[in-house]
C-alpha cells in the first residue's frame, strides 16, 4: 500500500531530463525500516529502472558530440535490449501503438549511433516519449512514493549501469564510464527531491558522497587511462549513500539481507511470471524475469553466488533458465569478443538477436510464446556464437518452470 | 601519566599467562615481559596503521600521540594498497596484506610483507597471488593465513620458507580471516556470498561454509576460542558462531544503519568493540547478553574501518578512512580521548611490541 507521506517534488516520470555445504543458519528477518520496496514492488522497481536506464543513455547521447565511439554504441544498444524489455509488455498493454512508436525511435537512435550517424535530433523526442511511458507504466502513487524513489536511487547507485558499476565496468568496457556519469547526474536530481527529509548531518554526508561521484565522473567521456584508479572507488561512497537513503526514506534498500526470505520471494514471483508465459503474455513474463534476475544475480544480493557455493548444480540450472528468459550480460564474453563486432554472445543470444526478436515480436505477444529466449537466428547467422549458444535455448514456459524449480531447490538449500 | 603509559602499567599488573588467544592478547603477553616505557625512554608498544591510498604504513607512538615514522610499501601509491594487518605472537612483527587494484591479474604487488617493529623495516615478503585482503597468524607464529579476494580462496603460507601450505575454496570476494586460539581452525569470510568458510588446519580440509549476515567483513575469535564473531556490514549484525559445532548460535543486531566492519575483542571483559565504518561510530557489544552497551560517536573520526585494542584492554585505536585519522578510545569511560592525524585512507591498525 502506498503511504501517507507521498511527495510530489521529484516525479520520477520527469524523464525529459560445490562443496561440503552444511545446512546454513538463517538470520532472523530484520525490520528496522518500515518499507521494503524491493519486496513490495519488485517488478515495478525493475520497470522503473529500465525506464531510468533508457533515459540515462539518451542523456549521454545528448552530452556527447558525434561521431560516437564504437564501444559507446554498445552501451546504447541496451536501449532496445534489457532496458526496453523491462517495461515493454506493460507499456504495450497500456498503449500498443505508442509502444511501437517508442521502440521504433529508440531503435533508430541505437542503430544510428552504430552507423555513425548524428541522431541528436531524435533524442529530445525519445526522452519525452520515455517520460510519457513512465507515466503509463509506473502508477502515479508509486512515482511519488519516497520509498519507491529510494529503491530507484539504490539501483542507480549500486546496480548495473549505475554509479558504482559504471567505474568498475569501465575497466573492461571503457564507455560504461558514461553510465556512471549519467547516473550521477540523475542521482543529484532525485536526491534534491528528498534531501529535506534528511537531517543536517546526513545531508552533509550525502553531499560529500555526491561530491565524490562528481570527482570521479567529471564528464561523460572516459579518461585516457584508469591507471591508479580503484575500480571500487565509486562503490564506497555509493554504499554509504544507500545506507543514508535507507534512513531517509525509512526503507530497506538491500533486498538480500535475508537470503532465505529473498529466494522464497523470488520463487513466488517467478510463478507469476510463468503464468504470463502460459497465457502467451511473454513480454509481461519477461518483465517479471528481469526483476527476479536482478535480485538473484545482482551485485548487492549475491544470492546466485551463495547458491553456487552451497549447491552449484542448482545455480547452474537457474543460470541456464535465465539465459533463456532475459539478456544475460556475461563478463566472461568480453575476452572472446573484444572486437565488439556482435555484442554479447551469451547463451541467450546477443543483444541484437534479442532486439531483432523485439522488432518482430515486441508487440506480438502471441508469437513469443514459444521463443521467449529462443532466438530464431541463433542457429543461422551467428556461426561464431555456437559455443555460447550451446544447447538449444528453452522456450519461455519451459525455462520459467525450470527456474521456479531451481529457486525452490535453492530455497530448500537455504533452509527456507 | 599519559594514557598509553598507564595502559602499559596496568597491563603489567593484570595480565596472566593463560590467555593465549587473539593476536591482541598474544601481543599483550609479549608486552608483559617488556620494560616500562618511562624507564626505557620510549613507548613499549607502537600502533601501526595501513594507509590504503598512500601505499604506506604509519607508525604511531602512543605516548606522543603522533606519527613517528612512515614505512613505504610500494613506489606506486594509488595503484598499490596495504589493507589487512596482523601481528606475530611475540608482537615483534607486523604483517600486512598488499595488493593492487587489478584483481584480474596476479602481479608482483600481491604479497604479504612483514615489518620488524624494532627497526620499522620490511624484513619479509611472501607471494600471495589473488589480491590478499586480510591476514592472520597461527598461534605458534609459523604460518600466515590470507583471504584471497579475487580468487575466492583462502591460503596459508609457511613464514620461514614462503611455501604455500594450503589453498582452498571459500565464498566469493573473500575478506576476513582468523586462526582460532588453539590453532585448529581457520575461518574466512566472503562478502558476496555472505558466508564464513571453516578450514580444518589439522586435517587440511574445508569443513563447511556457514551463512552469516549480509556482506560479512571480518571474523575474530573469543579469547577462549569457544566463539567466533563475524561482522556483517549490510546486515548490521554480529554473527556468533559456536566453534565446536561451526553453527551460528546468536545474531546480534546492531541496527541496519550500523555498518559494522572490524572487531576488537576485549581481553578482560566479555565485550567486543566494533568499528562502525560509514556510521562514524564504535559499537561496544556485550557478548554475554548480546546487547549493544554503548555507541561511541562523540569525537570519533570519520569512517572507522580498522580497530585494535591494547593488550591490557585499556585503549582502543580506530583507523578512520575518511578523516585520515586514528581515534583513541579509553575503555573505562568509553569515550574518545584523542584523535591522531594519520596518512591517507587508514584501513587497519595493529599493535606492535617494541623489543626491550
Amino acid at each position: 500500500m502506498i503511504k501517507s507521506r507521498l511527495r510530489s517534488s521529484v516525479a520520477l516520470g520527469a524523464l525529459a531530463v560445490g562443496l561440503t555445504a552444511a545446512a546454513p543458519q538463517v538470520i532472523a528477518q530484520q525490520s528496522d525500516y518500515t518499507y521494503q520496496p524491493f519486496f513490495d514492488w519488485t517488478v515495478d522497481q525493475s520497470r522503473a529502472i529500465g525506464l531510468e536506464l533508457a533515459a540515462q543513455r539518451l542523456r549521454i547521447v545528448m552530452a556527447l558530440e558525434p561521431p560516437y565511439d564504437d564501444e559507446f554504441a554498445e552501451v546504447v544498444e541496451n536501449l532496445t535490449g534489457p532496458d526496453w524489455q523491462r517495461f515493454a509488455g506493460t507499456l504495450a498493454e497500456a498503449d500498443e501503438e505508442f509502444a511501437e512508436e517508442l521502440h521504433e525511435i529508440l531503435d533508430e537512435i541505437a542503430e544510428g549511433i552504430e552507423d555513425g550517424e548524428d541522431v541528436e535530433d531524435l533524442v529530445p523526442q525519445a526522452l519525452e516519449m520515455l517520460a510519457q511511458a513512465y507515466d503509463m507504466v509506473i502508477p502515479a502513487d508509486l512515482q511519488n512514493d519516497t520509498a519507491f524513489q529510494g529503491g530507484v536511487m539504490a539501483q542507480l547507485l549500486l546496480g548495473e549501469g549505475g554509479v558504482a558499476e559504471g567505474l568498475e565496468e569501465a575497466f573492461e568496457e571503457e564507455w560504461e564510464y558514461a553510465n556512471g556519469w549519467a547516473a550521477t547526474q540523475r542521482i543529484k536530481v532525485l536526491w534534491s527531491g528528498i534531501s529535506d527529509m534528511a537531517g543536517e548531518q546526513m545531508q552533509a554526508d550525502v553531499e560529500e558522497a555526491i561530491a565524490a561521484f562528481d570527482a570521479i565522473y567529471p564528464s561523460p567521456e572516459p579518461p585516457n587511462s584508469f591507471a591508479g584508479t580503484d575500480p571500487e572507488e565509486a562503490e564506497t561512497p555509493a554504499q554509504r549513500m544507500v545506507g543514508f537513503l535507507e534512513t531517509v526514506v525509512d526503507a530497506q534498500l538491500y533486498s538480500g539481507r535475508n537470503q532465505a526470505v529473498l529466494i522464497a520471494h523470488l520463487e513466488e514471483l517467478a510463478v507469476t511470471g510463468c503464468d504470463h508465459y502460459e497465457a502467451g503474455e511473454d513480454e509481461l513474463g519477461r518483465e517479471v524475469m528481469y526483476a527476479v534476475f536482478d535480485h538473484y544475480a545482482g551485485e548487492t544480493t549475491g544470492l546466485g553466488d551463495l547458491i553456487g557455493l552451497f549447491a552449484p548444480e542448482v545455480n547452474e540450472e537457474a543460470q541456464e533458465a535465465f539465459e533463456s528468459l532475459v539478456i544475460v550480460e556475461d563478463d566472461d564474453d568480453d575476452d572472446d569478443d573484444d572486437d565488439g563486432d556482435d555484442d554479447d554472445d551469451d547463451a541467450m543470444g546477443d543483444d541484437d538477436d534479442a532486439m531483432d526478436d523485439d522488432d518482430d515480436d515486441a508487440m506480438d505477444d502471441d508469437d513469443d510464446a514459444e521463443e521467449a529466449g529462443d532466438d530464431d537466428d541463433g542457429e543461422g547467422d551467428d556461426d561464431d556464437d555456437d559455443d555460447d549458444e550451446g544447447e538449444a535455448a528453452m522456450g519461455g514456459t519451459e525455462a520459467c518452470e525450470a527456474l521456479v524449480e531451481a529457486l525452490g531447490e535453492g530455497r530448500a538449500v537455504l533452509g527456507g | 601519566m599519559k594514557k598509553a603509559a598507564r595502559a602499559f602499567a596496568r597491563r603489567r599488573q593484570t595480565w596472566g599467562v593463560g590467555l593465549l588467544a587473539s593476536t591482541a592478547i598474544v601481543s599483550a603477553v609479549a608486552l608483559s615481559t617488556s620494560a616500562p616505557a618511562q624507564e626505557e625512554g620510549g613507548a613499549d608498544y607502537l600502533v601501526y596503521v595501513a594507509n590504503e591510498y598512500n601505499a604506506d604504513i604509519s607508525v604511531i607512538d602512543p605516548d606522543l600521540g603522533e606519527v613517528i615514522a612512515t614505512i613505504p610499501i610500494s613506489g606506486r601509491p594509488g595503484d598499490v594498497r596495504p589493507r589487512g594487518m596482523a601481528v606475530s605472537p611475540d608482537g615483534h612483527t607486523i604483517y600486512v596484506s598488499i595488493s593492487d587494484f587489478n584483481p584480474e591479474f596476479e602481479t608482483p604487488e600481491d604479497k604479504i610483507v612483514g615489518i620488524d617493529v624494532e627497526t620499522n623495516e620490511v624484513v619479509l615478503e611472501l607471494r600471495a597471488g589473488g589480491n590478499p585482503e586480510r591476514v592472520a597468524i597461527s598461534p605458534d607464529g609459523t604460518e600466515v593465513w590470507a583471504s584471497l579476494e579475487a580468487l575466492a580462496r583462502g591460503a596459508g603460507y609457511d613464514i620461514a620458507t614462503g611455501t604455500e601450505i594450503a589453498n582452498f575454496v571459500v565464498g566469493v570476494e573473500a575478506e576476513g580471516v582468523a586462526v582460532s586460539p588453539d590453532g585448529r581452525w581457520v575461518y574466512v569470510t566472503a562478502e558476496a556470498t555472505h558466508t564464513t568458510t571453516v578450514w580444518d588446519r589439522e586435517n587440511m580440509e574445508v569443513v563447511t561454509h556457514i551463512l552469516v549476515g549480509n556482506r560479512p567483513r571480518v571474523v575474530e575469535f573469543s579469547p577462549d576460542g569457544a566463539y567466533a564473531y563475524v561482522s556483517a556490514e549490510i546486515g548490521g549484525t554480529i554473527s556468533v558462531i559456536d566453534t565446536s559445532t561451526h553453527a551460528v548460535v546468536e545474531t546480534i543486531n546492531l541496527g541496519l544503519d550500523s555498518r559494522p566492519v572490524e572487531i576488537a575483542v576485549d581481553p578482560n571483559e566479555p565485550r567486543i568493540f566494533v568499528a562502525g565504518g560509514g556510521t562514524s561510530a564504535v559499537y561496544v557489544v556485550n557478548v554475554e547478553t548480546y546487547e549493544v552497551d554503548t555507541v561511541i560517536r562523540e569525537q570519533m573520526g570519520r569512517r572507522p574501518w580498522g580497530i585494535t585494542i591494547t593488550g591490557d584492554g585499556s585503549l582502543v585505536y580506530t583507523a578512520n578512512g575518511l578523516s585520515d585519522s586514528i581515534s583513541v578510545i579509553d575503555t573505562d569511560c568509553l569515550c574518545v580521548i584523542d584523535n591522531i592525524q594519520g596518512g591517507r585512507g587508514p584501513h587497519s591498525a595493529q599493535i606492535g611490541v617494541v623489543p626491550q
